[in-house]
């Protein structure tokens, strides 16, 4: 730093430090394109691989021949109480235990080894979950093998993602109208049920639609708890209960290591129909982030 | 993964966006602001003596609303007040005056239990309300805090309308028992608060739509909703303008008329204009709070008692 | 007190009074705060509840099982037969250890680099509009299923890798894994890569540039090196990232459940053996507590991989809180 004087004065070194600024910069912007590439590669080749499998009847009929002709109809129906049942479950908790964070729990030791918990149970990789399902929900709980075994495992995963983004949503929320309501002799719980919550709300909605979108694509510890592939079933809500798990990340990963004779385009049929669930909600909250953002910096100013 | 999820959720009711909309005042407030402006009533003295002259009122000094006993503030390790004595009398404005730093909010903060919020903050001595020590554990913090309402610093309206701004209060208390009492809660608040003429048109425009001092005046509203028999006030203007101002001190001397106001403030002509009392604190080396004097406004400011006083209301620090 | 006469009101106690008595609906409150409470401190029971049950369900095999604590650490195989017979059983966590080790390897290699330049694009040079639409990229990413990322592999990467460097079981190997598994990291890696640089005050750059550094400069020996923290917490939780991830290594990795002595031979890694395991192991066999057990180890690389990373962002947020 001392020589900073001299590359004033000295105009060839000055010109070679500005052109090795310009390669490194250029060096930045292709390792970020290299990065943003596989989305546009994923998506393209499940487009072009995929489409021509996409029909009313592939969408909306059940199964016939092991899979082989008609739909995915009963995969596409149990999917969906799946994550059902994944926001009925982890929502109400994760939510709680963001508000505990967030409006009860004061600094000190015991928040900070619940802050240190919920990273690591970010961290925890899927299919460690997976384990803990089967051995909580089966061994232990005495489940069957089931819909709601495989919803009540990825509910758990996606808890950490919830009570992270309404912890962060609660918190942004200005201590000023929390006191305000505090103020007059409004209670704290009331004041969270309706001041705090409904001004976090487009946030904590934000994080439940990723984690939707997480649960959805979720495979390896579906695997690990145990489902089944497409397969013509009674669709009651019953099912959660009485039938086999099949969802749709399950049903591609079979159809990948088992599928000899199964038509490629089904694969990659169901492949879209998987890319098109979980970008729809990841989008969706994308989106929501930005106005969220927007509306944000329009108060502010 | 915790980091991938953190929204970029910014949302700031109290930092509304500030509209174009200013307070109106009155023939006679312009007046007096025109007077004030051009140096007129600088003097603390001559405010006092203005004010004064106006109606001279000291509350009824056999009626105690408020009775500090050797009150003190910590915040963890750290004493913010120390050994504060004195009462605060009914229907009647009290003024907390002193440098920044020498306490004075975190003193008013005490009255309505405020404190408990802030971790690490304890109280120790006593502060009697009613006849009922307020730091006892039998009490219910937040029962208080419908008797002793609280005006911030900065407007913080609810990110509501107007009208609803007001209802939250009786609706979550449970206090307007119809549809109909509810209308009578809110216009009556409204006027008390010198702001229905200026909303009755529009009371479900958003509460933030209105100018800042229109917000001060709808969070005085908000609290009147709830019927205290305390309204503190803390540095209720220092974020308006000198119009919006005036019409706040207007208010409070209105307001003194059926409550027990406590105000602090960082302004000695504001004080000198709306208060009966005031209480001078200051803060020494260890920045620990004290009550220097306590006084009747008028003998404060013409007379002070203390040295400190006289030092502080003649400018020489602070 | 100075009250008005009420009469649009419920009746009116006076402080005293109403001080002291019950609010209503404070046993309702109460309950709903009782559960607040407890939802909070459910994490913590989960996080413990992971750790004892995976533990529990693994020691089986060596207390219940006899099979012995030395074979499974030491063992150079994992072959995830279903047996009852602790003398048959061969299996041993080094290869899906070491397996996980390359590949992790080769993970790290591609999406560190790739990560902190995107990270430095997004963060020093991009305008924030761009910032916006690239982190917005980087999330949609993360999104994808990674079973999507290894059967796109499958079909597009393999086969080249095939042709070209005939890795592998056919093209499946630890590389070709890791190098797909690196586009799964790298977003975990930009965004808590960006925080760090973003989380430098401005007035450290503006000393560089009073000192005549150039942008590059600045960014090189002055924000980098404030950042450092956060930038070994991202590579850290990039590499946690990484030891977790099943399905890609699972389809890509090829399968060999011994010891790899180079990352471009055919692996199995500690996911892609219980996920390849766990399906049809019986309750009553060694394979099943022997895949808990390899579960529990990953679980507690992992944490240990968290915590340090977390302790790391501690001291970078001490340091620019002041």
């Amino acid at each position: 730093m001392s020589a900073a004087s001299s590359w004033v004065r000295t105009p060839p070194e000055g010109r070679r430090k500005d052109l090795y600024q310009r390669i490194v910069f250029a060096l930045t912007l292709v390792a970020t394109l290299i990065v943003l590439a596989p989305i546009v590669i994923v998506s393209a080749y499940v487009l072009r691989e995929g489409a021509s499998a996409i029909t009313w009847e592939f969408l909306t009929d059940p199964p016939r021949r092991d899979g082989a002709e008609g739909g995915i109809w009963p995969v596409i129906v149990l999917t969906a109480y799946s994550l059902l049942l994944v926001v009925l479950m982890a929502v109400p908790l994760g939510v709680g235990a963001a508000v505990f964070l967030s409006e009860y729990a004061r600094p000190g030791r015991l928040l900070r080894l619940i802050n240190l918990t919920i990273i690591n149970l970010a961290g925890v990789p899927s299919i460690v979950y997976g384990l803990f399902g089967a051995a909580f929900f089966l061994d232990i709980l005495g489940g069957q093998k089931s819909l709601w075994v495989v919803s009540a495992t990825l509910a758990l995963q996606a808890l950490a993602i919830i009570i992270t983004s309404a912890r962060e949503s609660l918190l942004a929320v200005s201590r000023g109208v929390r006191e305000g309501s505090l103020a007059l002799g409004v209670s704290r719980l009331r004041t969270t049920f309706f001041i705090t919550l409904p001004q976090a709300l487009p946030g904590i909605i934000t994080g439940v639609l990723l984690a939707i979108s997480r649960a959805a694509g979720e495979t390896a510890p579906v695997i690990v708890v145990g489902a089944i592939m497409a397969k013509n079933v009674s669709l009651s809500p019953a099912a959660v209960i009485n039938e086999r798990a099949q969802v749709l990340s399950f049903e591609l990963y079979g159809r990948i290591i088992e599928g000899i004779g199964y038509p490629e385009d089904r694969k990659w049929g169901i492949a879209l129909v998987l890319l098109a669930v979980v970008l729809l909600f990841n989008l969706s909250a994308l989106f929501l982030r930005w106005r969220i953002s927007r509306l944000g910096s329009v108060r502010r100013n | 993964m915790t980091n991938d999820i953190r929204t970029e959720v910014r949302i700031d009711a109290g930092a509304e966006r500030e509209t174009p909309v200013t307070d109106t005042p009155t023939e006679e407030q312009l007046e007096r602001l025109e007077h004030r402006m051009a140096g007129g009533g600088v003097d603390v003295k001559s405010t006092v003596a203005a004010a004064a002259a106006g109606s001279p009122r000291r509350g009824d000094t056999n009626a105690i609303a408020l009775s500090l006993e050797d009150a003190g503030v910590w915040y963890g390790q750290h004493q913010a007040v120390q050994g504060v004595t004195f009462d605060i009398y009914q229907r009647a404005t009290t003024a907390l005056i002193g440098p920044s730093g020498c306490g004075k909010s975190t003193l008013l903060r005490c009255f309505n239990r405020m404190n408990d919020l802030i971790p690490g903050a304890r109280v120790t001595g006593k502060i009697t309300i009613d006849g009922v020590d307020i730091m006892g554990k039998d009490v219910d913090a937040v029962q208080l805090r419908r008797h002793v309402g609280m005006v911030f610093q900065k407007p913080n309206p609810f990110p509501m309308s107007i009208k609803e701004n007001i209802a939250f209060g009786p609706k979550r208390l449970g206090l307007a028992k119809s549809k109909s009492q509810m209308e009578e809660v809110i216009e009556r608040s409204l006027r008390d608060a010198a702001l229905w003429d200026e909303v009755k048109d529009k009371l479900d425009e958003p509460g933030t739509s209105l100018s800042g001092g229109q917000q001060q005046r709808l969070c005085i509203a908000r609290v009147l909703a709830v019927k205290p028999d305390i309204i503190l006030m803390d540095e209720p203007c220092s974020a308006l303008d000198p119009i919006a101002t005036l019409k706040i001190e207007d208010l409070m001397r209105t307001l003194a008329k059926d409550y027990t106001i406590v105000v602090v403030t960082h302004n000695m002509q504001q004080a000198a204009r709306v208060s009966d009392w005031t209480a001078f604190l200051l803060a020494g080396e260890e920045r620990t709070g004290r009550l220097i004097e306590y006084s009747p406004t008028e003998q404060l400011f013409t007379n002070p008692r203390d040295k400190r006083t006289e030092d502080y209301i003649t400018g020489r620090f602070g | 007190m100075a009250v008005a006469p009420t009469t649009d009101q419920a009746p009116r106690r006076s402080l005293a009074e109403s001080v002291r008595r019950r609010r209503t609906g404070a046993v309702w409150e109460g309950i709903v705060e009782a559960v607040i409470y407890a939802t909070g401190l459910l994490t913590i029971l989960l996080l413990i509840g992971i750790l004892l049950l995976l533990g529990q369900q693994g020691l089986r095999l060596f207390f219940e099982m006899d099979y012995p604590v030395g074979r499974f650490f030491t063992f150079g195989n994992a072959i995830t037969e279903n047996t009852s017979d602790p003398e048959k059983f061969r299996f041993g966590i080094m290869a899906p250890l070491i397996a996980t080790g390359w590949v992790t390897l080769v993970t790290l290699v591609i999406a560190v680099p790739l990560g902190l330049a995107t990270a430095v694009y997004i963060s020093e040079i991009a305008p924030p509009r761009v910032r916006l639409y690239i982190k917005s990229g980087a999330e949609l990413l993360a999104g994808v299923p990674t079973v999507l990322f290894g059967f796109v592999g499958l079909f597009l990467l393999v086969p080249i890798v095939r042709e070209t460097f005939g890795w592998g079981a056919g093209g499946m190997s630890g590389m070709t894994a890791g190098i797909v598994v690196a586009f799964i990291a790298v977003p975990l890696i930009i965004s808590i890569a960006d925080d760090a640089l973003q989380a430098v005050p401005v007035d450290f750059k503006e000393n560089a540039y009073a000192l005549g550094c150039n942008q590059l400069q600045a960014i090189w020996f002055v924000i980098m090196p404030a950042a450092i923290s956060g930038i070994t917490a991202a590579v850290m939780l990039g590499m946690a990232r990484a030891i977790g991830e099943t399905m890609t290594v699972l389809i890509l990795g090829g399968g060999n459940s011994s010891i790899p002595e180079l990352p471009t031979e055919s692996m199995r890694t500690m996911t892609a053996t219980i996920a390849s395991g766990f399906g049809n192991a019986s309750a009553y066999s060694l394979l099943r507590p022997a895949l808990f057990m390899t579960g529990a180890v990953l679980f507690l690389i992992t944490m240990f991989t968290t915590i340090i990373a977390d302790l790391v962002l501690d001291r970078q947020r001490k340091r620019f809180s002041r």
